[in-house]
């Protein structure tokens, strides 16, 4: 009998702490003691002395990322006595979750880089940007960044555009050379003629083409294959068009390259970082990816074209430009109201994070490119390389992520590739689920 | 700990022995803090709306309910997660008994052979599926690297290409880290019964399938009762093995009640939905172990 009643109550007491580390996620209770340690770095409020706190949690880009911003910070600091920057640096897989987590318990950091501000905008958490920047900065971002970032339903900017990037098409040049190939293709049909030569040439054993359907990418797709054949993810009222013929179209010529052998075999676990590495060993011919590629791997030879296109459907490519916010939460997604003081403290630490000296840096380190028009002049004189896809990304496309549904729709969108790419959805099905779920949402 | 003194604490109330409350009085606060509150929370964040900014809006909906039983992905993950289990917590069983057996004999090297049984376990499982997942990679995994160097398949083979292929050397690697703690609780369970029951069954000439089965088995059976309760529910919340090897793809084809309810919550900002399907899989944890352990108490009484 004790023995039955020593497993039970064991049982009771497993079962209650899995319950027990699900909510410590989704909310604030007495404090979660696996999250106490690094809960302090954003959750800690005004405390010592008179000193204004101002909360700050980024996400890592890099190993540089940190010290960088902690140089920036310091320096900071130093300059605005009594001011403290409390900086806490998450990796991008957990920064989101974190800062869910820590509105949720109304701990909200004061800035945060990482998510979609259209979440946190209709339960009025964030400031309008205009309230904590000063007028000299608003005026320096490019205004596409800016409009980009506008909500849909107040055409107000909620987030700063912070840094950006722009995707391309990477080629391998050991493996163009080998081939015969000289130039990246530029069309669709230039994409299968090089896909079959690569194929035949090494029968096989590389793969030509790289396709990401992975929980972390799969929503580039569509900007890859639908917004090449003249489709995307929503019309210019901002309402969902996942399953339009265009769309289908693109999807479909995505999905016979896969069936034709020519890309990965498992689209829906090959992350593009393990698809990087394929393409650095030589196992990979072409891949689209982030312009911070070519950093990662300075050894490899690449060889850089735009997004191939339909061009019986589009004259030309399109871009995906993709752009990280800065988000300021009020005093709603925290404990209290900030003080004018500390908005003011804000503003000064934008004005200085911004200014083209500290600015362009990280953009160098990290391979990112800069929102505000000083840094991309800065960043001319300093790297022209990296400056020429500024030029590009003034031309670039965003994913519609100013929809608070976005989220959602997004990983509907990727599931269903998924089943696609298993074979137990057809293109069009996968298209028309996914239409499904977001087409209940209107604007 | 905590379980330990939960059970004294029911003996204290009977002998009204006010003393030991206050004893107890800072293990019971931090029960209350970190283990009631939060289930409690879950209670309520599951009937309530919540915005996609994880802030509740409102109290006294079931609309967290309907949205799981009206997703497709639902049933899936509940089969997976019978599957899961029963094949984790069955097949460790039958290998961990084994395997205790043969670490209860006398041999040379026996307390090294138990240090090495125990090593899986000491590793973090995030550490262990993480390998896992480079071993089983297509491109450069070791396991097709092995068998193609012993002539044993030409070209590789796919393992994480589908969700049935990719859930099976799931279940194996949850074997693989489920063995060594099986094995020490059955082996703690057979060094506790008495040498007199087996130099008895010697000398009546008793073989050993008998003795296995009559002596050994019965004996064992506390300790087995116990490393099946709470394995089934370690192995129904395990949480990394799937995070990382597949993290549900295909198409949410892999995913068990845990894994899920994380996508749900922090994937697709369904925050409501994610707290109801933690309170379904707590129903359904705190059901079984009731019936196991009625039928256990009914067997003993016959």
């Amino acid at each position: 009998m004790k023995r039955k009643m020593l497993s039970l109550v064991l049982a009771t007491a497993m079962v209650a702490s899995m319950l027990a580390g699900c909510s410590s996620n989704n909310s604030n209770t007495e404090g979660d003691p696996t999250e106490g340690s690094a809960t302090k770095g954003a959750s800690t409020t005004e405390t010592s002395g008179d000193d204004i706190v101002i909360n700050f949690l980024g996400a890592q880009y890099s190993d540089m990322t940190e010290p960088y911003l902690r140089e920036v910070c310091d320096k900071f600091e130093e300059q605005n006595p009594g001011v403290k920057i409390n900086l806490e640096i998450v990796g991008w897989d957990n920064v989101s979750d974190r800062a869910r987590a820590l509105v949720g318990a109304r701990q909200a950091p004061d800035i945060y880089n990482g998510g979609t501000a259209s979440e946190y905008v209709p339960d009025d958490l964030l400031y309008n940007i205009k309230d904590v920047v000063s007028d000299e900065l608003l005026a320096d971002f490019y205004p596409t960044f800016l409009d980009n970032n506008r909500n849909v339903d107040d055409g107000e900017v909620y987030a700063l555009p912070y840094v950006a990037s722009v995707r391309a098409l990477y080629c391998n040049a050991k493996i163009f050379n080998e081939v015969g190939i000289e130039e990246p293709p530029k069309t669709w049909d230039e994409v299968e003629a090089a896909c079959q030569k690569i194929d035949e040439f090494y029968n096989g054993d590389v793969y030509a083409w790289g396709i990401d359907a992975t929980t972390a990418e799969g929503q580039t797709m569509m900007a890859y294959y639908g917004w090449t054949n003249g489709g995307g993810y929503v019309d210019e009222n901002f309402n969902w068009v996942l399953d339009s013929d265009a769309n289908v179209e693109g999807y479909e010529w995505a999905y016979k390259l896969f069936q034709n052998g020519w890309t990965n075999e498992n689209p829906s676990i090959d992350t593009r970082d393990n698809m990087q590495a394929m393409f650095a060993e030589n196992k990979m011919a072409m891949l689209v990816t982030a312009c911070f590629f070519p950093n990662l791997y300075p050894d490899t030879e690449m060889i850089i074209g735009e997004i191939p296109y339909n061009d019986k459907n589009c004259s030309s490519s399109s871009t995906l430009g993709v752009q990280d916010g800065l988000m300021i939460f009020n005093g709603n997604a925290k404990k209290e109201e900030d003080s004018p003081e500390k908005i003011q403290a804000m503003k000064d630490f934008f004005d200085f994070f911004f200014a083209a000296e500290n600015y362009v840096q990280f953009m160098l380190n990290e391979g990112l490119l800069p929102s505000t028009q000083s840094g991309a002049e800065f960043l001319a004189e300093k790297d022209p390389a990296q400056s020429a896809y500024v030029d590009i990304l003034e031309g670039a496309k965003f994913y519609a992520r100013n929809l608070t549904e976005w989220t959602e729709v997004e990983k509907t969108l990727i599931a269903n590739e998924q089943a696609m790419f298993e074979g137990t959805l057809t293109p069009r099905e996968a298209l028309e689920e996914t239409q499904a779920v977001a087409g209940q949402y209107e604007h | 700990m905590k379980k330990d003194k939960e059970m004294k604490k029911k003996e204290h109330i009977r002998w009204k022995d006010l003393k030991a409350y206050i004893w107890l009085a800072p293990c019971l606060i931090l029960l209350i803090a970190f283990v009631l509150a939060p289930v409690l929370e879950v209670f309520y964040l599951a009937f309530s709306k919540i915005s996609a900014a994880n802030i509740v809006k409102s109290f006294g909906t079931l609309e967290n309910f309907q949205y799981l039983f009206h997703d497709r992905d639902f049933p899936r993950t509940m089969i997976n997660t019978v599957i899961w289990t029963i094949a984790i917590v069955g097949i460790s069983l039958v290998l961990s008994l084994i395997m205790a057996l043969i670490l209860n004999e006398e041999f040379r090297g026996r307390s090294f052979h138990r240090v090495i049984l125990l090593l899986p376990w000491a590793t973090s499982l995030l550490i262990t599926a993480a390998a896992w997942k480079y071993i089983l990679d297509y491109q450069y995994g070791a396991l097709n690297a092995l068998l193609i160097k012993l002539g044993i398949i030409d070209s590789g083979i796919n393992f994480l290409g589908g969700a049935t292929s990719s859930f099976i050397w799931m279940i194996i690697v949850g074997i693989i880290v489920t063995v060594p703690f099986m094995a020490f609780t059955l082996l703690s369970g057979l060094q506790s019964i008495p040498k007199d029951c087996y130099e008895a069954a010697y000398v009546d000439g008793v073989n050993f399938w008998n003795r296995l089965f009559h002596i050994t088995l019965p004996l064992l059976k506390p300790s087995i009762n116990v490393t099946i309760v709470l394995n089934v529910i370690y192995v129904f919340n395990s949480f990394a093995i799937v995070n990382t090897i597949t993290n549900g793809a295909p198409a949410n084809k892999t995913h068990t009640i845990t894994t899920y309810l994380y996508y749900l919550a922090f994937g697709k900002n369904k925050y409501g939905a994610s707290a109801a399907l933690s309170i379904i899989s707590f129903v359904i944890l705190t059901i079984f172990a009731a019936v196991y352990m009625k039928m256990q108490m009914k067997e003993e009484n016959e």
